[in-house]
């Protein structure tokens, strides 16, 4: 993951900083939100490989801001992943109408190392 | 017919009375010539046509009093029955109006004939609303409208309804869930056919059903947020800062990490559940490679059966491919594995056997554990049960997975049973047809 620009949003504190720590790790430049609103602002001014959203987010949710990121020219073809504990359907059918490559992940089905893996294989596509 | 009882008893009687006039005055029947002869003659025809004419009225009388007294008396029982029966139909009709459930008659197409005064209360409407309408316009059901085609049709053909959950849309615009009856009470003979409705208000019980499991759903929710957090906490400590810690401190976070992950596994179950008992599990068909699905719930499995030195063993016949919900049909064999291998011993044996036949396929999960005890079999697959033997073996369990596969198999149209004995194992088999 040398060299890519990896732009996380979310409100959980600890995630953001082990997660990041593991991207750092493997040479990623790893850019931290923790709203929906600062999160849509940094994609749009620095274009990031991938984007992560969280889903549950004040200010504005995770799928409010994919909704807007999908709006824009780059936007809508960045890879994003929405991040939640929770399982909406309607999130996950948000995920899919905005066109890949957007995923959705349960995060309490998944490991830290696990997440890092999952953005490694999106990004070498 | 009293009238011409009467009559005939005077005339009679009148008959009598002449014939008896003439007997005692006979010479104005006599004619002359041989006149002692025929004077005796005369006597003698007068003599019998008295005594017959008696004998007659008197027969003829006694005939007519027990005809009218029998006539009396049916009368007077016709009359006592009458009001024994306006009586009872006053009661009954009282019974009917006063009555706090519910009841509408109906004619079996279902327009509306008489309602009773508790369903003008419970529709919030007058008689004039209800009166001529038809009742099935009131009652509807939440994505299973065909269900109240079917009662329309149950009534019009006089099978009984009985005791089937509708919501009955009221005045104030408000649906309200009902347990609905129906039932022909036409008397035979009659020619007017009439059905009786009966409703139940069963809201509140459904208000609160669907309130606890929301609760349910949403303290689920909450709950994962920490869980995940524990989950990458203890997963980074080991996986990142090893060098930091003890092989104590490493083996107890080790612990730590399994138990988080059973209390994520728990919250999962429950909010399987509590989305199955609000109806959004949506039983969604594909395609499926069912050894494939065996396969990677086995492997997701060994671990756990690594640690207990258990071996699982497979068997698939077949064509296994089925048009089913994948999802689904993982989440039990999750379950069923993972219990197999919760309640089996160390070095023990689970038999992983799928078999497909044309009209269905088969699930085989058996273990060489502790069994169940042949008096709780029964329960085994109620809600929070699990078997005494079975809380020793291991503490925590949550007493939900079974209930739960019970509901998703026949969900999918299928069965699930099991054979078991103490101390040797249990087999559970479920069927899902094709």
């Amino acid at each position: 993951m040398n060299g890519k620009k990896i732009l996380m949003v979310d409100d959980d504190l600890a995630f953001c900083e082990m997660l990041s720590e593991i991207l750092r790790e493997e040479g990623a430049e790893v850019l931290v939100e923790h709203d929906g609103a600062s999160g849509i602002e940094k994609a749009l001014s620095e274009h990031p490989d991938i984007v992560l959203f969280d889903v549950m987010m004040p200010v504005m949710s995770g799928i409010k801001a994919l909704e807007k990121l999908r709006a824009d020219g780059w936007g809508k073809n960045v890879p994003a992943i929405l991040l939640t504990n929770v399982n909406q359907p309607e999130a996950m059918a948000a995920s899919l109408e905005n066109g890949p490559p957007t995923e959705y992940l349960l995060k309490v089905d998944w490991t830290l190392d696990q997440i890092a893996e999952r953005i490694k294989k999106i990004l070498e596509v | 017919m009293r009238f011409f009882t009467s009559f005939l008893t005077l005339v009679v009687l009148l008959l009598c009375i002449f014939f008896a006039f003439l007997y005692f005055d006979s010479k104005y029947l006599l004619v002359a010539t041989d006149a002692e002869y025929a004077k005796n003659i005369g006597k003698q025809l007068l003599e019998l046509l008295l005594v017959v004419s008696i004998a007659g009225s008197i027969f003829l009388s006694l005939l007519i009093y027990s005809v009218l007294s029998t006539q009396n008396a049916a009368r007077r029982m016709a009359y006592a029955i009458s009001k024994d029966m306006s009586f009872s139909k006053e009661q009954f009709r009282r019974f009917y109006e006063l009555s706090p459930v519910p009841y509408l008659l109906i004619s079996p197409k279902g327009t509306i004939t008489r309602p009773n005064k508790a369903s003008l209360r419970f529709f919030g409407r007058t008689e004039e609303d209800l009166i001529d309408k038809n009742i099935f316009s009131f009652l509807s059901l939440p994505e299973h409208s065909e269900k109240i085609m079917r009662y329309k049709d149950s009534a019009e053909r006089r099978i009984p309804v009985e005791q089937k959950e509708v919501q009955v849309l009221l005045d104030s615009k408000e649906l309200r869930w009902a347990l609905l009856s129906i039932e022909d009470i036409t008397t035979p003979g009659s020619h007017e056919h009439n059905c009786l409705v009966t409703l139940v208000d069963i809201h509140e019980q459904k208000e609160l059903e669907r309130i606890k499991t929301e609760f349910l759903s949403l303290a689920s929710h909450q709950l994962r947020s920490p869980l995940a957090n524990l989950k990458w906490y203890i997963d980074f400590l080991l996986n990142r800062r090893r060098d930091q810690m003890s092989e104590e401190v490493q083996g107890y976070l080790h612990k730590m990490y399994r138990r988080n992950s059973d209390m994520i596994e728990l919250v999962n179950t429950l909010l399987n559940l509590s989305r199955i008992e609000m109806g959004r599990v949506k039983v969604e068909k594909e395609s499926v490679d069912l050894e494939a699905l065996a396969k990677s719930v086995i492997e997701e499995l060994e671990p756990t059966a690594l640690e207990k030195k258990i071996v699982m063993e497979t068997s698939f016949v077949g064509d296994l491919q089925l048009d089913t919900d994948t999802r689904l049909v993982r989440i039990i064999l999750q379950n069923l594995l993972s219990n197999s291998l919760r309640y089996t011993k160390e070095n023990g044996k689970v038999f992983i056997r799928l078999t497909a036949s044309t009209s269905r396929i088969r699930f085989e999960v058996e273990d060489t554990g502790v069994g169940i005890p042949p008096n709780e079999q029964g329960s085994i697959f109620s809600k929070l049960y699990r078997a005494s033997n079975a809380k020793e073996i291991e503490a925590n369990g949550n007493g939900i997975g079974l209930y739960m596969c019970k509901e998703l198999v026949e969900g999918l149209g299928g069965t699930i049973t099991f054979v078991s004995k103490l101390e040797e194992g249990t087999t559970f088999t479920f069927e899902l047809p094709r």
